[in-house]
């Protein structure tokens, strides 16, 4: 038992770990795949430690254990009621369940209507623009965000959204939200990936319009027209500010002391594997493994 | 460049414009504000090409059609998007917004780099 807890703790701060060290300077796509996936490996580890324990746990239950006739050798103690460890883990796996849930819920209504066109108008003089995903996803951007924006801006804010949609940035959030839904400690790592994604449309619409001040100049007058909040903006995660900064320099490029610190990112990652791979096996030869 | 956009990327570009034209407009004064390097035939191909997937409302003027958006579309798609967003606890946090909102310090920050950003022959 004791084992399996610390090697679910050791995946899992293996993961928040290379998360902390992924290089500011990495390229945004780079980033979002690199951190979406950490938060998805520590996940699961914190997810395999939950049903290791808490099948134990129930194997070990009197009446069950010897039902189970292939592990009944292995699993010696019978006992009358669950361990704490037990039902901590149950518990677990129940509020899992329950907020992964929630998370997955919110996620399917925030869908695009099948029957819309690519680009919806929302007559609304709150300046707002978002992609909601789908096949082919809509980009929706009120009246308000467009009359903000001269036309070649404008240009910008498409290209941006349509990023968004044509590279499925979706999915990186809302793998990384189903992660922090299993391990709310992973919270930091969303709006990371948040964050990225965002840097990471901004480059594709320099792409596409060939001018990186344009696109600075777009951001930062699209964000100055959007009304101020002081609620929203702490878990937002998009620092327009360094956006902005970010296309007024040069385009990210592959130095030593960025690969020194994937390759830093990059064994967290395996660790972090392993041990999930580790505590799998764990689970499997505790239930199978000594019954010949 | 420009001429090698994608259709989709045109079609965007060309009803975003028409959205800040209250009274429509024709082509040709559609192309005018849209400070491109795009041809007027391009221009008048995919206006003719919104109007007939029903997405702007077209009439005669002497010799040109002036095309227009359709307001009535766009108030239903406010009620449906405000149906959509209110299924979410957090539409800011759980959708990918252009920008999010700003502290104050950020405001300052950013006139600065927009002040930065802007080619002074450009500026309004």
């Amino acid at each position: 038992m004791l084992p399996a807890l610390m090697t679910a703790g050791a995946a899992a701060l293996a993961a928040i770990g290379s998360a902390l060290v992924v290089p500011r300077r990495l390229r945004p796509d780079a980033t979002a795949r690199v951190t979406a996936l950490l938060a998805v490996t520590g996940a699961s580890a914190f997810l395999w430690m939950l049903v290791l324990v808490a099948g134990t746990a129930l194997a070990e239950l009197h009446g069950v254990a010897e039902r189970i006739m292939w592990c009944s050798d292995y699993i010696a103690t019978h006992r009358d009621s669950l361990t704490p460890s037990g039902i901590f883990a149950l518990g677990g796996l129940a509020g899992v369940f329950v907020s992964t849930a929630v998370v997955r819920r919110r996620q399917c209504a925030l869908r695009a209507d099948p029957h819309a066109g690519e680009l919806t108008i929302v007559v609304s003089e709150h300046a707002d623009a978002f992609a909601l995903p789908g096949r082919p996803g809509e980009i929706v951007v009120t009246t308000g965000m467009l009359r903000a924006l001269d036309p070649a801006e404008r240009r910008v804010l498409l290209a941006h959204e349509h990023a968004h949609l044509r590279l499925g940035h979706h999915r990186y959030l809302r793998a990384t939200e189903l992660a922090v839904a299993v391990l709310p400690a992973l919270h930091p790592m969303l709006a990371k990936v948040r964050q990225a994604t965002e840097r990471w449309a901004d480059e594709e619409a320099a792409r596409a319009v060939g001018d990186r001040a344009l696109v600075a100049r777009a951001i930062a007058r699209a964000a100055l027209a959007a009304p101020a909040s002081a609620k929203a903006q702490a878990f937002t995660g998009d620092d327009v500010v360094g956006r902005v900064q970010a296309m007024l320099t040069e385009p990210p490029v592959r130095s030593l002391a960025v690969v020194l610190r994937l390759g830093v990112v990059g064994a967290g990652l395996l660790a972090s594997t392993a041990a999930s791979v580790v505590l799998v096996h764990h689970g499997v030869v505790a239930l199978l493994g000594h019954c010949g | 460049m420009s001429d090698r956009r994608p259709t989709g990327a045109l079609e965007r570009e060309v009803l975003a414009q028409l959205w800040t034209m209250p009274d429509g407009g024709t082509p040709a004064e559609v192309l005018a504000a849209m400070d491109t390097d795009l041809a007027y035939t391009t221009v008048m191909t995919i206006l003719t090409r919104l109007w007939q997937k029903g997405m702007v409302s077209r009439r005669r003027r002497g010799r040109a059609y002036v095309y227009t958006t359709k307001i009535s579309e766009a108030e239903l798609a406010a009620d449906r998007m405000r149906a959509t967003l209110d299924a979410a606890s957090d539409p800011r946090a759980a959708l990918s917004h252009f920008v999010g909102s700003l502290s104050s310090r950020e405001t300052r920050a950013l006139r600065a780099l927009l002040e930065e950003a802007t080619p002074r022959a450009r500026r309004k």
